[in-house]
């Protein structure tokens, strides 16, 4: 199934790093509200959970984008809560641009995200708009980077499950 | 635009968990500085230490949880103290203040100095837990305080 994609600027601004998120264009909610309302306030959840927002923050501050994401391949990365029973999945643009999308509990008899459809699917969607978004910097002058910042359409379409 | 406000949850994150992820991020980041200024790659230290090069990989994105035993490892392997206690900090921070404010303070300055050398050949040396390490810093405490009397005066 194909679906229309929007790349969006997260709407606080940080010292080091700018945030983006992923919307499906007919859906009110970015992928990353949806991670963090499943989240935020479940107990079971509550010392993964708020290590991932103190790292967002502190990294939107400090940067360290180059050295502080989990490999997950290519630009595909996580927050690298190696001990943590969260994931949270990023594609990582350049040094100070970084996409965020969707995650969720890992559990321990999972090895990688391609074993659990719900990860896979989440990190699927997002490399999909990932790679979009590379294409069309670099093939097009639909949209470019300047300053840290993403210009012009960052809208696309993807093969989505 | 989202919904959710990253900088306002996370003022509700407990200072434990601020703690552990500033500490983290830190000791990675002081691992980091000290591989580059030594020229020196993850491989090396994967090497020094007998470890895969995925695993240091891992330690230095910062989320590792360190155990004493390996931050002990590490800082033999490179030769270099990564973590300071606040003591061994205020050291540091008098040691320089020396060098500001007083102006007879050459002789200390470079006495002090042959002290933090000796201090890091003796980690170099994997001398770390002997007697004679301990009565080095011993010295150096000593050494300090008196810096410290000096400078208040």
């Amino acid at each position: 199934m194909k679906r229309k994609i929007l790349i969006e600027p997260y709407e606080e601004e940080f010292a080091a790093v700018n945030y983006y998120v992923i919307r499906f264009k007919d859906e009110e909610d970015s992928e990353f509200d949806k991670f963090f309302e499943k989240f935020d306030g479940d107990e079971s959840f509550a010392e993964s959970f708020n290590i991932i927002i103190e790292w967002l923050n502190t990294i939107g501050d400090e940067g360290g984008l180059n050295d502080h994401l989990r490999n997950e391949g290519g630009s595909l990365k996580a927050i690298p809560i190696v001990t943590s029973k969260l994931r949270l999945y990023c594609f990582k643009v350049n040094e100070c641009i970084i996409i965020l999308g969707n995650g969720g509990h890992k559990p321990k008899h999972v090895k990688a995200y391609q074993d659990d459809p719900e990860l896979n699917k989440y990190v699927s969607d997002l490399r999909e708009a990932g790679r979009n978004l590379k294409n069309r910097i670099r093939n097009s002058s639909m949209a470019s980077i300047y300053q840290c910042k993403l210009y012009g359409n960052l809208e696309f379409e993807i093969e989505t499950t | 635009m989202s919904k959710h406000s990253i900088k306002l949850r996370a003022q509700k994150v407990p200072v434990e968990i601020k703690l552990l992820v500033s500490k983290s991020l830190a000791t990675a980041k002081q691992i980091n500085k000290i591989l580059k200024a030594r020229g020196k790659t993850q491989r090396d230290l994967a090497n020094l230490l007998g470890k895969k090069e995925s695993e240091i990989s891992k330690w230095l994105q910062g989320t590792h949880n360190f155990t004493y035993k390996t931050i002990c490892k590490i800082e033999m392997a490179l030769g270099e103290q990564i973590i300071f206690t606040a003591d061994q900090a205020i050291q540091n921070v008098t040691f320089y203040r020396a060098i500001v404010t007083n102006k007879t303070s050459q002789d200390i300055f470079f006495n002090n100095a042959q002290k933090a050398i000796n201090l890091n050949s003796l980690i170099k040396q994997k001398l770390t837990t002997t007697t004679d390490n301990l009565s080095e810093n011993q010295d150096l405490r000593k050494f300090n305080s008196l810096l410290e009397s000096c400078c208040n005066n």
